[in-house]
């Protein structure tokens, strides 16, 4: 921690956003068995060029590793960086 | 494993000690007993101090419950060793940024830090880092869907609540239902999450 935080102030108006992209499914009836599975649906669905290069790809017959192996392609394909932390 | 931090360093305030916490996730059971149920008890704070927090009237466990089917909806809170809740996320992936509407955003529809930790309700807050945390979670999501860290909200228009945005480098953008719309662009939040010590 570098710097000292400071105490926040509640926000939002406990409400829905009313603008909601109108392009992307709800997800409602996808089934998911893990965060993992939830992220990775999200991700193919806010990017469509994707779901077009993935589309082969079904998430219940990958084991964990496999997950994180598409996971990874998927964040190069998006040029995400892997989430690290230095030391502060 | 979704690559998203799952623990937090919050500050006691008391001493400046760094306390462990943990995000968790905000289930209705959690909501309803320790937030909704004790957050706002033995505060030691007026009926009349207590009715001018924006969020005194916030049904949590409701709000969860409700949309407890929604998979953009992800609702999130930080955890003390002690089993207590010291603040609660409910945010969206799917909203539209409301400066460039082709993009899309993360929506924070509402963010609370527990009024045992607000210095302007009680003589001796417990943790300092609790909101700020949870903002910096919202942010690092929409980093990890590719959303490139954008992030809006609509802030209540009390100056101490829309500079503490500012000073995180939110913009104001617009005003909607009297809140005031304001948004974490990506060359602001890529800032804030450099400074953090992410490297991206």
């Amino acid at each position: 921690m570098t710097k000292m935080p400071d105490f926040a102030p509640p926000a939002g108006g406990m409400r829905p956003p009313r603008n909601v992209r109108t392009d992307l499914d709800d997800l409602s009836a996808v089934r998911v068995k893990s965060e993992l599975d939830l992220h990775i649906v999200r991700v193919l669905e806010l990017h469509p060029k994707l779901k077009v290069r993935f589309r082969n790809y079904d998430l219940a017959s990958l084991d964990h590793d496999t997950k994180m192996i598409l996971l990874h392609d998927i964040n190069a394909v998006l040029g995400l960086k892997t989430l690290r932390r230095r030391d502060t | 494993m979704i690559p998203l931090p799952t623990e937090i360093d919050l500050v006691r305030a008391a001493d400046d000690h760094i306390v462990q916490a943990r995000f968790v996730r905000l289930t209705r059971s959690v909501a309803k007993t320790k937030i909704d149920a004790t957050w706002w008890e033995d505060l030691g704070a007026s009926t009349e101090m207590r009715k001018k927090e924006n969020d005194n009237s916030w049904h949590w466990a409701k709000r969860v419950g409700e949309l407890r089917n929604a998979r953009w909806h992800e609702p999130l809170a930080i955890e003390t060793p002690d089993g207590n809740i010291q603040g609660a996320i409910l945010y969206w992936l799917n909203a539209r940024s409301f400066v460039e509407s082709d993009r899309g955003a993360v929506y924070v529809e509402a963010l609370a830090s527990a009024p045992r930790n607000r210095p302007w309700l009680v003589s001796s807050p417990l943790y300092r880092g609790v909101g700020e945390g949870l903002l910096l979670r919202a942010t690092l999501h929409s980093y990890v869907v590719g959303l490139e860290g954008r992030v809006s909200l609509l802030s209540f228009q009390d100056e101490a609540t829309v500079s503490f945005y500012k000073k995180r480098g939110y913009e104001i953008v617009g005003e909607e239902q009297g809140l005031v719309q304001m948004e974490l662009l990506p060359t602001k939040a890529f800032e804030w999450l450099k400074d953090e010590g992410y490297d991206i």
